[in-house]
């Protein structure tokens, strides 16, 4: 008996630890890989903060406000600035480089 | 009795000048222009819309254009670049930027981008209208309101238009995903246009202060509102003619800021009342 509420209890801890977790949180593959363009992202949202890596890279300045999310990231040597909305487990991403040049947009799928 | 009155009326007068803002509004803001809207949006564009009179711009012809939220319209496709490149280095798409930055519509207290057709002077014309815009993402506690317009003038030759940079209130300049913090900062906005050629070919304008941070706004060295090529503050008049802009702007402050309407109205208004009342004391 006690082992099965035990068992309850975290399986409702789990439950409220997914549903308290921010959107932009995880792991993401790109759904329309395209060259040079990152294939993982990896985030984690802390308040406003957002931290972790586009294909390992460390990404910068990043912050989240409600399903949009926003940074930089260097790859190759080249700054690139990105911005994104996340709708469900998708997260759609604009890219540029911080001149403002290249313009692409990305989709990114939730694992 | 009088005496007070007059008293009255002038610390009246006194309060309701203080009050008023500081600089007329360029924009003309007609009722056609704001006919059609772009929805709340952020990076978002309209499909081709018909300006409604065929122009010369650059050598080629166009009868539609998109409107895009990112200040500026474009002539060939939508464009949804946040990040204002530089309009004189060319490779970029034909545009006419009046505020080139991250425009994002989607904030509670921001005004929506609306376009349409309308007059101006007798003159078919066609407006865009970015009336109180906010920035990314999705803040508003500034906010931009500035317009573009394009005046048929096929009446001088076939193509002919003019158009104007119309500059209300410029608070913010930077988009949050462009490394702006609070609207300044980061890769600030770019204003003019371009051909979109390389090299020798490339026929571009941008005014000065594009791309630095904190001059194009209402406080800064090169403030939009604060300067013109006309003679009212925070206007920009373009002439093109056969394809090319003939007018570009030797953009200069003019001595003193031009009056509101209201300030003007009130001080005819006071000076009728002297008038009468120093009338009335003669016949007294």
């Amino acid at each position: 008996m006690k082992n099965r509420f035990a068992l309850l209890l975290s399986m409702l801890l789990c439950g409220a630890l997914v549903a308290l977790a921010a959107p932009a949180d995880g792991t993401r593959n790109a759904a329309n890989p395209s060259q040079g363009a990152p294939l993982v992202l990896v985030l984690q949202v802390n308040g406003a903060a957002l931290t972790g890596s586009a294909d390992g890279a460390v990404i910068s300045g990043g912050k989240a406000a409600s399903a949009n999310i926003w940074f930089n990231v260097v790859r190759g040597g080249v700054t690139f600035s990105c911005k994104g909305t996340i709708s469900g487990n998708t997260l759609t991403l604009a890219e540029t480089r911080a001149d403002g040049s290249g313009l692409r947009n990305l989709i990114f799928i939730h694992n | 009795m009088h005496k007070n009155l007059i008293r009255l009326f002038g610390v009246g007068t006194l309060l309701l000048l203080t009050a008023a803002p500081a600089f007329s509004g360029p924009r003309c803001n007609l009722p056609g222009f704001n006919t059609n809207t772009l929805p709340a949006n952020d990076d978002g564009s309209t499909g081709a819309v018909p300006i409604g009179f065929t122009i010369n711009l650059f050598g080629t012809s166009f009868s539609m254009l998109f409107v895009n939220n990112n200040g500026n319209v474009t002539f060939d496709s939508a464009l949804g670049t946040f990040t204002p490149f530089g309009l004189t280095t060319g490779g970029v798409p034909k545009i006419l930027a009046p505020f080139f930055a991250d425009v994002d519509t989607r904030g509670a207290g921001s005004g929506l981008v609306k376009y349409g057709n309308d007059t101006v002077n007798g003159h078919n014309a066609f407006g865009v209208e970015w009336g109180s815009v906010g920035y990314y993402s999705a803040q508003t506690n500034k906010l931009n309101s500035f317009e573009l317009v394009m005046i048929d003038r096929s009446d001088v030759s076939p193509g002919a238009f003019d158009f104007e940079f119309n500059y209300d209130g410029i608070q913010w300049e930077t988009g949050g995903a462009s490394g702006g913090s609070n609207g300044p900062g980061g890769a600030s906005a770019h204003a003019g246009y371009s051909n979109g050629l390389s090299g020798a070919a490339n026929v571009s304008y941008e005014f000065p202060g594009s791309g630095v941070n904190g001059a194009l706004l209402d406080t800064g060295v090169n403030a939009l509102v604060n300067h013109t090529n006309v003679t009212l503050n925070g206007r920009y008049l373009f002439s093109t003619r056969g394809g090319n802009i003939s007018s570009e702007p030797t953009a200069t402050p003019l001595g003193a800021p031009a009056a509101t309407t209201p300030v003007l109205i009130l001080s005819g208004l006071m000076l009728v009342w002297i008038v009468v009342y120093l009338k009335k004391r003669r016949t007294v």
